[in-house]
């Protein structure tokens, strides 16, 4: 008899541990869907043997664990991929919006360029007619407005980047703290000797999705916990801690720092990966680099349009007038009556622009302003020299603007001497303005040519040349430069769009591939729920057939 | 490996996203018509399509420009065959006071006719199209030639003498008018400068008013004399001693007496055999000169003292004259210009006949004048049979000009033709840039929309395929 209890012992134990197979079985399939749920499988073993009369009996069987299936390579891979993903996906939607605001269709900064200079075109053949004139001053104004336009896009997009990290901040913040108390937890079951299957399944989503927002990368330490880092190396939790991101504004722009209880330590924006640094390289390469071509494009069209208008004349015979509002330049402080009337000193002008010296020969052929400025503009020297007239004074001064903007211009006229009058100091810098605005106010102060008389349209045409010539770089002119300009955008979208695709394709197949290691197969399921109630209903009958030996045993007395 | 539901829809459905963006930008380029719609379609072609739609719009700028040229050389030219015109019928009439055995009041009447033909050339001289003055230089709006009695041709000129150019292509500015300066008085720009670098003018030509004006004096009776800016022959005049059988104007004091050197010898007031005739010398602006403007080309005596640097006159902001050979007049220490021997030292005369020479021949400032200030005008009234030559001469003038304003006017035609050309190939260049191959876009959108059915269809097979169909 003890022996069929011993067996009723060992079929009661195939029951319940087939039915908790059949439970890990719901389980994975009630799972199928879940993502990042790796399946789950319960661990047989046999109860031990007991000796009897030298022989070893089995005693039944036991579920000694309930394990999930894991591939850390794979998951390693996964969040790798979910880095250039996330920094790639992050640059789509600005780059797209850059595309959109340097547009080649029809109606692109580009058109303007080519209007303006056209409408100069268009005064040459009626230079004497305020219609034309005027043309040519609307086409400023809507040149300017045009790249007031492109800036101020540029500024929505700018604000918008920095809006989309600021609310990203948070969501970091949030997944960082659940790691570290998943750690916590993960860490306390697994010392009793457990698996933390669900934990650890949740951990590594919540590592996959840091990956993708900041690049995190992981550590699985000793105690099962995870250090988690930026790819700079800088810590983001340590255990059950984690650092709390925090915003820092600098002008319009966000930073950040990483806080831990009272320390704060400051995370340079090349600390990231993800999405923070797709985001951050839009915005403070891509665009820092389109912005200062945009500038350079304006600056350069209003002080060569500049340069031609202020040698021109307008129909009131008055020279030395600038077209657009004057950027920042170097002027004579004094101004004198007669700009082209000679008896300056003689010898040797120097100039240096950006440490670059040029020695500007004055003799008694070019001791006047416009001599001077003729001589300075043939000297090869990086500025352009023009003869302006002064508002204040009514007078004539020598202005010289750098070719480059932003670049210091130094006159040394030390070495000049034995004239009549000297042209003395010239102002360190004076004040310009940064925008692109039209100054001339009438339409008789546009210098079409090179003498009051109406039909005259000699700078007209000069000016409308400069639209064909090679200014930008030396090679480019104005509108093809835009074109420059557009196809970078064009090719950061473009590669933008082909390291997306591939990092989409590559992680499809990677979570395929997990899938296909770890991830619940319906049909797998399926059959092993089938061998589980086969196993179940196999334990009934053995269990049926010792119950009905046991009724024999009974029934023997009767 | 398995397969996992999760592996089989992750795949399908990366497949049909990718098939229906793929669809998308078919659809995109099928509905534009055009395949490069943002810069990343094609960052290369970016360049070129900027640049073809530049060039476009500036040769759509330069045809227009062209035309507006072409019509006013057209209307120039109308005008200028009305020029030649007129120096044809000058001359049919010149040829008929010749030939005719006409009376005084017959060649009164044909006088009257060329003086008439003078007004008509001064007419079209003045001749305007849109409100501008196609004659006058830059000086559009002003009017070119206005009636001035105190000029011999009966003219002040006020346009410049600069030809209105226009860029027919990037760098290539052909003039696109004849200079009314040119055309009607036969000035040029000499390659004397004044002291702001502005060319001098010069005659090199014919003046058709002068010609037309001396055709007219001759037909008046005046052959072979010497008149003043006023017509009237110098004979006649009170103030000069004109000698009507050589035709050489002389010096005379008030009482009408010639003036004499201190050796006796009476003065001729001629400057290279011809009778003085001062002009004020005129830059290219059309700006009358003074002696200050052009100080570096004077030569200036002082009586007693000689030759004197310029700088020395006492009044450099007085008028620059010229003779009609293009040489400035010498001016004494006042500024005003003096009359030179044929070996180029002053003359000078004995103004009070005491045997002694007391002055230079100051030709601004003439003894007696009455009409003190102003310079000679003097001019020689030739037969009217060499007359005839002067009017073909002026006719010629106006030939060569017309004819040159024809070789611009054909230049700037090949040069729209040309343009127009480069258009097309331009438009051309742009289409294969930006348009789309529509048969290409539509047969490629068909295959999209055939893979994209195939996706489906596989997918809701797939989805229909399950173990739990056979448990």
């Amino acid at each position: 008899m003890g022996g069929l209890l011993n067996a009723l012992n060992a079929g009661k134990t195939s029951l319940s541990v087939n039915q908790k197979s059949i439970e890990v079985v719901g389980n994975n399939v009630a799972n199928v869907n879940t993502p990042g749920y790796s399946r789950q499988e319960a661990v047989l073993s046999p109860y031990p043997a007991l000796n009897f009369g030298g022989f070893f009996i089995g005693q039944g069987v036991k579920v000694s664990d309930v394990q999930r299936e894991h591939n850390a390579f794979l998951q390693g891979q996964i969040n790798d991929k979910n880095q250039t993903l996330g920094q790639e996906e992050a640059k789509t939607e600005p780059l797209e919006e850059l595309e959109r605001v340097f547009s080649v269709g029809d109606e692109s900064l580009a058109t303007e360029i080519d209007r303006f200079f056209d409408a100069w075109q268009q005064l040459t053949a009626n230079p004497g007619s305020p219609v034309e004139r005027d043309i040519v001053r609307q086409r400023g104004e809507l040149l300017g407005q045009a790249f007031d336009n492109l800036q101020s896009e540029m500024n929505t997009i700018r604000s918008n980047i920095n809006n989309t990290l600021s609310s990203k901040v948070d969501q970091v913040n949030l997944k960082l703290e659940e790691v570290a108390d998943l750690n916590k937890r993960i860490k306390l079951v697994e010392a009793g000797g457990n698996t933390a299957n669900t934990f650890r399944d949740r951990r590594d989503r919540l590592l996959s999705e840091l990956s993708k927002h900041v690049g995190a990368k992981s550590i699985e330490e000793k105690d099962n916990t995870v250090t988690v880092q930026l790819p700079g190396g800088m810590p983001l939790v340590q255990g059950g801690n984690a650092l709390t991101m925090e915003r820092v504004q600098e002008g319009s722009d966000l930073s950040f720092q990483l806080r831990l209880n009272n320390t704060e330590l400051e995370a340079p924006n090349n600390q990231f990966g993800g999405e923070f640094s797709g985001l951050l390289d839009v915005r403070d390469r891509i665009m820092d680099g389109i912005g200062k071509e945009l500038d350079n494009m304006q600056y350069k069209i209003r002080t060569y349009v500049n340069q031609q208008h202020e040698a021109g004349v307008g129909l009131d015979g008055e020279t030395g007038r600038s077209f657009f509002a004057k950027a920042e330049h170097y002027s004579s402080y004094n101004s004198f009556s007669n700009p082209d009337a000679g008896g300056f000193d003689t010898g040797d002008l120097k100039l240096s622009v950006a440490g670059q010296e040029t020695t500007v020969a004055i003799d008694s052929n070019n001791n006047s302003l416009q001599g001077m400025r003729d001589a300075i503009n043939n000297s090869g020297a990086e500025v352009l020299a023009s003869v302006i007239k002064d508002q204040d004074s009514g007078g004539y001064k020598l202005s010289l603007t750098p070719t480059t903007q932003g670049e210091e211009v130094k006159v040394n006229t030390s070495n000049l001497s034995g004239g009549s009058k000297s042209i003395g100091s010239f102002c360190p810098k004076c004040e310009g303005e940064e925008q692109m605005q039209v100054q001339v106010a009438d339409t008789a102060h546009v210098a079409a040519g090179n003498s009051s008389a109406p039909g005259d349209n000699t700078n007209a045409q000069d000016i409308a040349a400069l639209a064909n010539a090679p200014i930008m770089q030396g090679t480019d002119t104005f509108s093809g430069y835009y074109g420059k300009v557009a196809a970078d955008v064009g090719l950061e979208a473009g590669n933008n769009d082909l390291v997306l695709e591939g990092a989409k394709d590559a992680l499809t197949q990677l979570n395929n591939l997990r899938d296909g290691k770890v991830g619940v197969s319906l049909e797998e399921e399926m059959i092993d729920l089938i061998q589980f109630q086969k196993g179940f209903e196999a334990s009934s009958k053995f269990l049926s057939t010792v119950d009905e030996m046991m009724d024999s045993v009974i029934n023997l007395k009767r | 490996m398995k397969s996992t539901m999760g592996t089989s829809f992750r795949a399908m459905n990366a497949e049909i996203a990718r098939i229906q963006r793929g669809l998308e930008d078919l659809q995109k380029q099928a509905a534009s018509g055009k395949k490069l719609n943002d810069p990343s379609d094609n960052p290369a072609a970016i360049r070129p399509v900027l640049t073809a739609r530049g060039q476009i719009r500036a040769s759509d700028r330069y045809i227009e420009t062209m035309d507006r040229a072409m019509d006013e050389m057209k209307s120039m030219d109308t005008k200028m065959a009305h020029v030649e015109n007129l120096m044809v019928q000058s001359k049919e009439q010149a040829t008929y006071a010749i030939n005719g055995s006409l009376g005084e009041d017959g060649l009164a009447n044909l006088a009257d006719q060329v003086s008439l033909f003078r007004d008509e050339l001064r007419d079209s001289a003045n001749f305007q199209v849109e409100g501008k003055h196609i004659f006058a230089g830059y000086k559009e709006n002003t009017e070119p030639f206005v009636e001035d009695s105190s000029q011999f041709n009966g003219i002040s000129a006020q346009g410049d003498i600069h030809n209105t150019t226009l860029e027919i292509s990037p760098g290539e500015r052909p003039p696109v008018d004849v200079n009314g300066r040119e055309l009607f008085l036969g000035q040029t720009k000499s390659d004397k400068t004044d002291a702001e670098g502005n060319a001098i003018l010069e005659q090199t030509g014919t003046d058709m008013f002068a010609t037309l004006r001396k055709v007219e004096l001759a037909m008046r009776g005046h052959e072979e004399k010497v008149v003043d800016e006023t017509g009237t022959a110098i004979a006649d005049a009170a103030y000069k001693d004109g000698n009507p059988e050589t035709g050489i104007p002389r010096l005379v004091d008030g009482s009408n007496s010639p003036v004499t050197n201190a050796s006796g010898d009476q003065i001729e007031l001629t400057h290279n055999g011809e009778p003085v005739h001062l002009k004020q010398a005129v830059n290219e602006h059309g700006e009358a000169l003074t002696l200050k403007d052009v100080k570096e080309h004077l030569t200036a005596y002082e009586f007693g003292s000689g030759e004197i640097d310029v700088d020395n006159v006492t009044d450099l902001s007085k008028p620059a004259y010229m003779h009609k050979d293009g040489s400035f007049a010498v001016v004494d220490k006042q500024g005003d210009p003096i009359l030179m021997d044929g070996s180029g030292s002053p003359v000078e005369a004995d103004y009070d006949g005491n045997g002694t020479n007391d002055s230079y021949v100051n030709l601004r400032d003439l003894q007696n004048t009455g009409t003190n200030g102003k310079p000679l005008k003097q001019e020689y009234i030739p037969k009217l049979t060499t007359q005839l030559d002067s009017l073909e001469d002026a006719a010629d003038q106006e030939r060569r000009l017309r004819g040159l304003l024809g070789n611009h006017h054909v230049r700037v035609e090949n040069a729209q033709t040309t343009r127009e050309e480069t258009k097309v190939d331009l438009e051309e260049m742009l289409s294969r840039y930006e348009d789309a191959d529509l048969v290409e876009v539509l047969t490629d959108l068909k295959q999209q929309q055939t893979a994209l059915e195939a996706a489906l269809n596989v997918t809701s097979k797939v989805a229909s395929l399950s173990i739990l169909n056979f448990m």
